[in-house]
């Protein structure tokens, strides 16, 4: 059953990276082509056509087949390592074609100068961080993520009162057909801690998730390409999408563990336990599919959407500040956080050393992970 | 407020975001009492060294532009009486300069204050 889950989480996996690999253009910010900066008149030009043909048939003929293999790889051997290197290595490979189109189109920016054309000006608007109107303040404010801090403390309120109900040893761990397979005794400070992980579990949730919508919303906007007008429109609409895609994961995710917290605090049955873990696997799969779908309907920063406003074009080259056309590196730079140059979301700044850490810490976790499942042989 | 920041040009940064905070001022683009954006925040927003946003703020904050409010930061005050003095001194000199390149080139008294007033009217115009 567990290999199950895994086969189904490498495949979800491999389609999403997959295919926004494929569509990498599609999924990258305003005026970016393969991790170039190039001028609006020469985006649709010929040249930039074939390359981007040739780069779907190079992508097709070379990852298609490593991520059928990879997929093959975690179905014939039910290992937690072997999924987790493949997982790590699909995305090593799938951004590997655009690096090796991200040198052709570089090289062909250099041959037609079009590195020279634009001013090297910097654009700002404070009023996209700090909005007179106050219509114009976007997403979901701080507040409305503490409001959820409610189902938490019901969760601990009702743990306490059922306090005496709840067995001496409850399952803290289920496997996928719904069986507690890991018990923990309740008395003690140490049963304590065990009984109200759950809900402490939601509490740094909750303000994890608030603190990446409040970056979000106040973070570095990409002026370089595109007119002001038509930036702050789409920034608008795409930080309001964002906002409500967080609060409705986070709250899905709220509600799943108050689920388990429930489980163990009335002792539901196996047969329950498994149809809510279905069922939530179900609904939050649902959610990245959504997510995705609008990701690539929107575009990144929201550039997919058309506004029609006359203004003054902006191109400022700044292919410098990105190694390979994918990682921001500008010591002069004191943001962390700035908006990905290729796929949707945010990156961070490497030239600061706490976005170098942030970079560092997962692939060392994940590093470490794969290391301790390979000794223990899981 | 929208400030252009030019990194080619000749023109200090630092001195660039001052010229453009007095030109917004003027132009009503921000007003009395409004906060600027935050050290940290501009200098993101440009790219450029905190130190170069600070020194920038300074200035301005010598001049009377702003004052710093512990709450709010930099705000809009223009209390410029304390500067005065050096700035009558300052415009003496450099209009001095300009007006004798005027003169080499040819450019008359009557065109400079057209130009002049040109200028006031975008200056007005928000009112």
């Amino acid at each position: 059953m567990d290999t199950i889950i895994s086969c189904v989480l490498m495949l979800f996996l491999s389609l999403i990276l997959y295919f926004s690999g494929l569509y990498v253009n599609k999924f990258s910010n305003n005026g970016i082509v393969f991790g170039v900066r190039v001028p609006k008149e020469y985006e649709r030009c010929e040249e930039i056509k074939i390359l981007e043909k040739k780069y779907k048939k190079a992508y097709i003929m070379s990852i298609l087949p490593c991520t059928i293999l990879l997929n093959f790889i975690v179905f014939i051997i039910p290992k937690l390592y072997i999924f987790l290197i493949a997982t790590f290595l699909l995305l090593v490979l799938v951004n590997i074609p655009v690096i090796i189109y991200w040198k052709k189109l570089s090289e062909l920016k250099k041959e037609k100068k079009w590195g020279k054309l634009g001013k090297n000006v910097v654009v700002v608007d404070t009023s996209i961080r700090k909005p007179k109107n106050n219509e114009d303040i976007v997403g979901i404010k701080n507040k409305h993520f503490l409001l959820i801090i409610i189902v938490p403390i019901i969760n601990i309120i009702l743990t306490s009162i059922y306090y005496k109900n709840i067995p001496e040893k409850f399952p803290i761990h289920f496997n996928s057909s719904g069986v507690a397979d890991g018990f923990a005794s309740k008395s003690g400070l140490l049963g304590l801690i065990n009984l109200m992980m759950l809900p402490l579990m939601e509490i740094i949730m909750i303000l994890f998730f608030m603190t990446i919508n409040k970056f979000a919303i106040n973070g570095k906007v990409d002026i370089n390409s595109g007119t002001l007008s038509e930036i702050k429109e789409q920034r608008k609409i795409f930080k309001v999408y964002n906002s409500f895609f967080l609060y409705s994961i986070l709250i899905e995710i709220v509600i799943l563990f108050s689920l388990i917290q429930f489980s163990i605090i009335y002792s539901w049955s196996s047969n329950t336990i498994k149809l809510i873990s279905i069922i939530s696997l179900i609904i939050i799969l649902f959610t990245v599919i959504v997510i995705t779908i609008l990701g690539y309907k929107i575009g990144q920063g929201g550039k997919n959407i058309k506004i029609n406003k006359l203004d003054e074009e902006i191109y400022r080259d700044d292919d410098k500040n990105w190694i390979l056309g994918n990682f921001y590196y500008n010591r002069n730079d004191p943001s962390i956080f700035v908006e990905k140059r290729i796929g949707i979301g945010w990156d961070v700044n490497l030239g600061n050393p706490i976005g170098m850490f942030i970079m560092i810490l997962p692939i060392i976790l994940i590093i470490a992970t794969i290391i301790y499942f390979f000794v223990k042989g899981i | 407020m929208i400030l252009r920041i030019d990194f080619d040009s000749e023109t200090p940064i630092y001195v660039q975001i001052k010229n453009q905070v007095i030109e917004c001022i003027a132009k009503c683009e921000i007003e009395i009492g409004e906060e600027l954006p935050s050290v940290r925040a501009l200098a993101e927003d440009i790219g450029v060294n905190m130190h170069t946003v600070n020194k920038a703020y300074n200035m301005l904050k010598d001049e009377g532009y702003i004052k710093i409010d512990r709450r709010k930061g930099a705000v809009v005050s223009l209390n410029l009486n304390q500067s005065m003095e050096k700035f009558r001194e300052d415009l003496n000199e450099n209009l001095y300069f300009y007006m004798a390149q005027c003169f080499n080139r040819n450019i008359n008294k009557e065109d400079v204050k057209d130009f002049i007033d040109k200028i006031f009217i975008d200056f007005k115009k928000e009112e």
